[in-house]
């Protein structure tokens, strides 16, 4: 069993973390085929580069951290046992998010037959001064601060309102930056409907907070 | 443009596809309020989601490589998801085909129908001993 070991030479620019080194970092395909070909390494800086990526959109579609964490694990997990069938002609983080969103689904599916556990009421859980955010605003003054946690708590139950379909592609758009068509890859559509549904997503997203804002 | 336009087109402004379509946008938020409030609501709040970046927990590495070491069983593949509506359409379907089928009647054959009904011992009953006799039915 290879473990997670990983040298942290590359620049890990996709996670939003500095360059460590001017090396190009390797293609996730490379790394892939690194991993086949028995370097222990490899898997360890694929899950590096994802998994930070990965956390925030499985966070944004079930709106609960740890559990986002669980999924993001348990999606590497399904990676590393299959890896072996991975397509190389396919773009490896259209695989990775496909997985991962198949496994939010499943979640709140799951959540669905369960009516106990509600998004909002997780969400109603956190207490924002505990989540473990990295919030890039560096203002110290107490009025930006409070206006900054007041915005992103209305954010977040504002995205946590739209409809699964339509956070999904909302997410995958405005946070991830995917394109129409590996957006339409991960969510299983078609691309006519991933442009209505994130033309849908984006009204219902403007309607919710536009009214909330100031 | 109207602001129906605008809303209509307002996904494909915003991916920034099309640059006339931008500048017929950008004529239409000049003058129009209400949607220039739309269009500074969905780029403040994106903006604000953007900043707000999620940090594995420091162990995340640690407890992955665990699972992975301890070779967790994860599930082969997602259970189908049938939906609740095509679940009953096809409960009908189902209930209506079984329905047709009872009510439908029996096909024989023609040569079929022209050999003669097998013998069927009918009860019969007389006064005699044993009170019941059995002859060849029709």
């Amino acid at each position: 069993m290879a473990t997670l070991t990983h040298r942290p030479i590359w620049s890990d620019s996709e996670d939003g973390l500095p360059a460590r080194s001017t090396q190009r970092p390797p293609e996730s395909s490379a790394l892939v085929a690194a991993h086949l070909a028995g370097d222990p390494h490899a898997f360890g800086q694929l899950v590096l580069r994802y998994q930070t990526r990965l956390l925030n959109f499985v966070y944004r579609m079930v709106g609960d951290r740890e559990r986002a964490e669980d999924l993001v694990q348990e999606a590497f997990i399904r990676v590393h046992r299959h890896l072996h069938r991975y397509d190389p002609s396919r773009k490896f983080s259209t695989w990775l998010y496909t997985i991962a969103s198949n496994l939010a689904k499943n979640e709140l599916r799951n959540r669905r037959r369960s009516p106990l556990v509600f998004f909002q009421v997780i969400r109603q859980r956190w207490q924002g001064d505990r989540r473990p955010v990295d919030f890039e605003d560096s203002s110290t003054r107490p009025d930006r601060v409070y206006a900054a946690h007041q915005l992103r708590e209305l954010v977040d139950e504002t995205v946590g309102r739209l409809a699964q379909h339509h956070r999904e592609v909302f997410v995958l758009r405005e946070l991830e930056g995917k394109s129409y068509e590996e957006i339409a890859e991960i969510a299983g559509c078609n691309i006519g409907t991933v442009k209505s549904r994130l033309n849908r997503a984006r009204q219902s997203f403007a309607e919710l907070i536009a009214p909330r804002l100031d | 443009m109207t602001c129906k336009d605008f809303l209509l087109l307002y996904s494909a402004y915003r991916d920034g596809a099309n640059p006339r379509l931008t500048a017929a946008m950008e004529a239409h938020l000049a003058v129009c309020a209400a949607c220039e409030a739309h269009d500074q609501a969905v780029r403040r709040g994106v903006d604000a989601l953007r900043r707000e970046v999620i940090l594995p927990s420091d162990d995340f590495v640690e407890r992955l490589d665990a699972r992975l070491a301890s070779g967790e069983d994860v599930e082969e593949s997602f259970r189908p998801h049938v939906s609740p509506v095509v679940a009953s359409a096809m409960a009908v379907l189902l209930l209506a085909l079984a329905v047709f089928a009872s009510r439908r009647p029996a096909m024989v054959s023609t040569a079929a129908a022209q050999v003669d009904p097998p013998s069927v011992a009918r009860p019969v009953a007389t006064a005699g001993i044993p009170f019941v006799a059995f002859v060849p039915g029709p």
